[in-house]
């Protein structure tokens, strides 16, 4: 009884000690296009990857023209695995400077998250 | 706006859980009572009911946080997001659905036996589920799963402890003062202790399993200094504070209704009330920073 007792004290602090508290709150980890980068050639999609799964009823973003206070048509959807906002954008931008103003409703904490990240084609 | 809305749904849960499992708890193993005291049944059911309620409306809470407003958050896809997509949404649908059940179980029994051991199952379910209320639901891997069962097993014990208290403060108020009444009364209180010391020591254990995750040996000098770490310092005084009182009532005050039993327990009845009173009321002050605290970003977060 107590070696068993002694087992699971170990195993609870090796546990406890080893692993860093991965506490959620959903962040953007990854884009494509790259936050502030320059492409050449106008994407028809943009994503968004999270590091937290997210409620697809709450997780989309916008995208706009700041310099021609122009919203640009999108259509989100959230990936089946719940860490990726993709949107299929009508047509090819075409060279200009974008923003894209996204929110996130992280699943596991219940947290709602916004951002924004800014790109250019040209 | 919404913030003390969430704060108060919350503590509603975290009371009705505590009563609709701990105090039907309480009347399984008080074998010493010939029967549940006045008021007993309905003291379980109202917890229950509002266990229910607040659950359904912290689902309700929740959707219209993320979607912005009432008006979007209280439709069919919205709810039924919450419910879908997140597992705090599917353990307050569970949660909701035990305490009805527990209270249907209290409405459907014999007045004079209630079917206590049932009604302590459903309200087990739905204390355990309060773990996904905090911020147990939200630490992933392994350590995610030490920190859910460390939250499930506080919330039980903690509820034992207070459910306890409302039985206790329930016997206290009987007007019932017999021998034989006076007599099941102390060797409820004596039978208590028992219990209280090992309650206490699971909460100890857990609450630094949590205290670890959430705050972390490395933040624990810069604690003070976040409004999280105040309100967490807080609750371990007024923790100390009931350990205190319940220390005093197995020492002092349950051994002198012992001696009193044979002539006028009053005046020793009277200093329990009063103290079982006062440790119910720093229960309701822990549970609401505990409401509270669930809001707050902790310091291993930073």
């Amino acid at each position: 009884m107590n070696r068993f007792l002694t087992l699971i004290a170990i195993g609870t602090a090796a546990t406890l000690a080893t692993a860093s508290p991965a506490l959620a709150h959903a962040k953007l980890v990854k884009s494509n296009p790259v936050a502030n980068s320059t492409v050449h050639v106008g994407p028809k999609s943009i994503t968004l990857t999270f590091d937290e799964r997210l409620v697809p009823a709450f997780s989309k973003f916008d995208v706009t023209m700041p310099a021609h206070k122009m919203n640009v048509p999108v259509k989100t959807v959230v990936s089946p695995d719940g860490k990726r906002i993709v949107g299929t954008l009508g047509s090819r931008l075409t060279a200009g400077a974008y923003k894209v103003t996204w929110t996130a409703a992280a699943a596991d904490d219940g947290h709602k998250m916004t951002g924004e990240l800014s790109f250019k084609v040209g | 706006m919404l913030e003390p809305a969430v704060i108060a749904v919350r503590l509603l849960q975290y009371l009705g859980a505590m009563v609709l499992f701990g105090s039907s708890l309480f009347f399984v193993y008080a074998r010493s009572l010939a029967g549940p005291p006045r008021g007993a049944r309905a003291l379980v059911a109202v917890a229950g009911a509002i266990l229910a309620i607040a659950a359904l409306l912290s689902i309700a809470a929740q959707a219209s946080l993320f979607a912005g407003s009432f008006a979007e958050g209280l439709t069919a896809p919205s709810i039924g997001a919450v419910i879908a997509w997140m597992p705090l949404g599917k353990a307050a649908l569970v949660r909701a659905l035990a305490a009805a059940a527990g209270v249907a179980a209290v409405a459907l029994s014999p007045r004079a036996r209630p079917a206590w051991p049932l009604v302590a199952a459903f309200g087990a379910v739905a204390a355990a589920s309060l773990a996904w209320m905090g911020h147990g639901g939200a630490t992933e891997g392994p350590l995610g799963w030490a920190q859910l069962i460390a939250d499930m097993l506080h919330a039980l014990a903690a509820a034992a402890w207070l459910g306890a208290l409302a039985a206790f403060a329930l016997l206290l108020a009987a007007r019932d003062r017999s021998p034989p009444a006076v007599d099941a009364l102390y060797r409820a209180l004596h039978g208590f202790s028992g219990i209280g010391t090992g309650l206490v020591a699971v909460l100890g254990a857990t609450g630094l399993v949590n205290g670890w995750v959430l705050v972390g040996p490395a933040h624990l000098g810069g604690m003070i200094g976040t409004p999280y770490g105040r309100l967490l310092s807080l609750k371990l005084v007024l923790f100390a504070a009931m350990l205190a009182l319940a220390a005093r009532n197995r020492f002092r005050l349950t051994p002198v209704l012992a001696i009193a039993r044979a002539g006028d327990p009053s005046a020793a009845l009277g200093g329990l009330r009063r103290s079982v009173l006062l440790e119910a009321g720093l229960g309701l002050a822990v549970l609401a920073l505990v409401a509270w605290l669930g809001t707050l970003a902790p310091p291993a977060a930073a």
